[in-house]
């Protein structure tokens, strides 16, 4: 259940489709995956699908959170889409809709990026 | 006396090392045996993602980047599905550690100490219990 991400682009936007979990086994490589998919689409703008993420954890909260800010003191952001109902539930737990934007689809995602 | 409505029960363990590569093998031994005893997706969620959260505070807050390891038991029996983690670091009950406010954290880009929270939430009891050298702690969350 180790995390895999395969890398997309559309419209402009670097999707990572995430499946597996995401925890401290598993930050550094998504951590570098973000990096990457950043600097071969010459934009920070990343959506992550997260349907296929069976478990999160805060060390892969965190992450998130990080990567949310360097991206956006580079004028682009990493936004969340498709998330599972039980990782919706955490996220609003934590409030963390205070540093991340979340959207129902992968599509709605990308589009806003054009808003 | 069979329980009918809940036909399987049973307990697994596993013994790993407190670093990643233990988080690894041991969510995948917590989802998988709590699966296949047929505790619930709930409860198999609830306890799987609790365990994430409980080990990685052990390894850097139990055993603080030193070697060590934990004991990882689940149990399903009648409405009930149980993880126990038991570790020999330090007495330290992780899950009456209460961190500092959450929501100023998390303006600041700082997500610490969320773990707890979230196991605190996802699970219908929590308990820690100091054995000998051991530190003990029992989560536990009504099948379904």
């Amino acid at each position: 259940m180790a995390l895999s991400v395969e890398v997309s682009m559309e419209n402009g936007a670097a999707v990572l489709k995430l499946v597996g979990s995401l925890d401290a086994s598993s930050t550094e490589y998504l951590s570098n995956a973000i990096s990457q998919a950043a600097q071969k689409t010459g934009t920070p703008r990343i959506v992550l699908s997260m349907d296929s993420l069976e478990f999160i954890s805060s060390a892969g909260w965190s992450l998130l959170v990080e990567s949310s800010k360097a991206l956006k003191e580079k004028n682009g952001d990493l936004r969340l889409s498709e998330m599972r109902e039980t990782a919706l539930r955490i996220f609003k737990l934590m409030g963390l809709e205070v540093c991340l934007k979340e959207y129902r689809t992968q599509i709605d995602a990308v589009k806003s990026y054009a808003e | 006396m069979p329980n009918n409505t809940y036909p399987t029960s049973g307990s697994k363990e596993l013994k790993v090392s407190a670093d990643v590569k233990g988080l690894d093998e041991g969510r995948d031994f917590v989802a998988q045996s709590l699966s296949e005893m047929e505790a619930g997706p709930e409860a198999t969620f609830s306890l799987t993602t609790s365990f994430l959260e409980l080990f990685e505070n052990l390894i850097r807050h139990g055993y603080g980047g030193e070697s060590g390891y934990a004991t990882i038991g689940t149990n399903v029996n009648g409405e009930a599905a149980m993880l126990t983690v038991t570790d020999v670091s330090g007495k330290f009950d992780i899950l009456g550690y209460d961190g500092p406010d959450q929501t100023a954290m998390i303006k600041a880009g700082i997500t610490g100490k969320m773990g707890i929270k979230t196991i605190k939430v996802l699970c219908d009891s929590v308990a820690y219990k100091r054995e000998g050298n051991m530190n003990k702690y029992i989560l536990k969350k009504k099948r379904g």
